[in-house]
């Protein structure tokens, strides 16, 4: 693939991508950005091996969600949790609260199960899909993605978000 | 047992977080990628240095260890190097196997030599 190729793809994609990181990193922009361009260039470094074009979406959200785990891996949180969880205590209608509370709510999430969930409702992949990309089997997937829904559940009910 | 999730579909119903300058990061990415292609450029680049620093290592050994084995064996079979007659057990032994331990003197050298080129050639490349 060229590089010409390859940027006319990831300029198709980019966007949605950060979208998928921003909300992976619980809304640290800065933090998804890098990890973003970290991913991106990873994948340039891969892309003679990709095969099949059709395969390229799945496969940038499999190399982000891989250099995601080796930035949560190689660095200590910046922000402690408990500081997401105070940002949910307030009662706010706008939008940039709304999520806010579900970022602290996906904070609290391990982060296979923050993927699962995030792949499933921000993109809409099936749990074929992200087996897939994460790289384990379907049963896999749906467990995580059970009890990541069972778990923003009980956390958002917890911290009387006003969400339910 | 089926779940109600009902409420975490609604959770995520319109979640469209907004991401920053789309043009600033594809202008970093870009940037990026440069500093990517230079550096596999010259990678490249050393790569064929080291390849043709092997090949003028192979064709001089092969040349000068083919020189020096060909005047060694040119001399007459019976004529030893050194024109010594001392009836002493070692040296006479040294004298008859003259011809091989120049052999095996001159490999080494020619092994050094090699891999001097090579360890030159590929400090140039840096």
């Amino acid at each position: 693939m060229t590089r010409e190729r390859f940027t006319t793809l990831v300029s198709g994609e980019q966007k949605k991508l950060r979208q998928f990181l921003l909300a992976l990193c619980c809304g640290h922009a800065d933090e998804a950005d890098d990890i973003a361009q970290d991913a991106l260039v990873k994948a340039y470094l891969a892309s003679p091996g990709l095969d099949e074009e059709a395969r390229f979406t799945a496969w940038l959200y499999k190399i982000a969600y891989n250099t995601f785990l080796d930035h949560k891996r190689s660095r200590a949180p910046l922000v402690p949790i408990d500081a997401h969880c105070q940002l949910a205590d307030t009662r706010r209608a706008d939008d940039a609260f709304r999520y806010q509370t579900l970022y602290a709510a996906l904070a609290a999430l391990p982060p296979k199960e923050r993927t699962a969930i995030l792949l499933y409702y921000l993109k809409g992949y099936s749990t074929h899909e992200i087996s897939r990309i994460e790289d384990c089997s379907e049963e896999a997937v749906r467990k995580q993605m059970s009890r990541g829904r069972e778990e923003l559940k009980k956390i958002c009910k917890r911290n009387d978000t006003g969400l339910f | 047992m089926t779940q109600d999730y009902s409420d975490i579909d609604r959770l995520f119903e319109g979640f469209n977080p907004e991401v920053d300058d789309s043009r600033r990061f594809m202008d970093r990415l870009q940037a990026r990628f440069d500093a990517v292609d230079h550096v596999r450029r010259l990678q490249e680049t050393k790569l064929r240095r080291l390849r043709v620093a092997a090949v003028v290592a192979f064709a001089c050994g092969m040349t000068v260890g083919g020189v020096c084995m060909a005047l060694i064996f040119l001399q007459p079979a019976g004529t030893p190097f050194s024109g010594l007659r001392i009836p002493f057990a070692p040296l006479v032994m040294l004298e008859q196997y003259s011809r091989m331990g120049l052999l095996f003197l001159l490999s080494t050298l020619i092994t050094l030599g090699v891999m001097a080129t090579q360890r030159f050639m590929s400090t140039s490349a840096r």
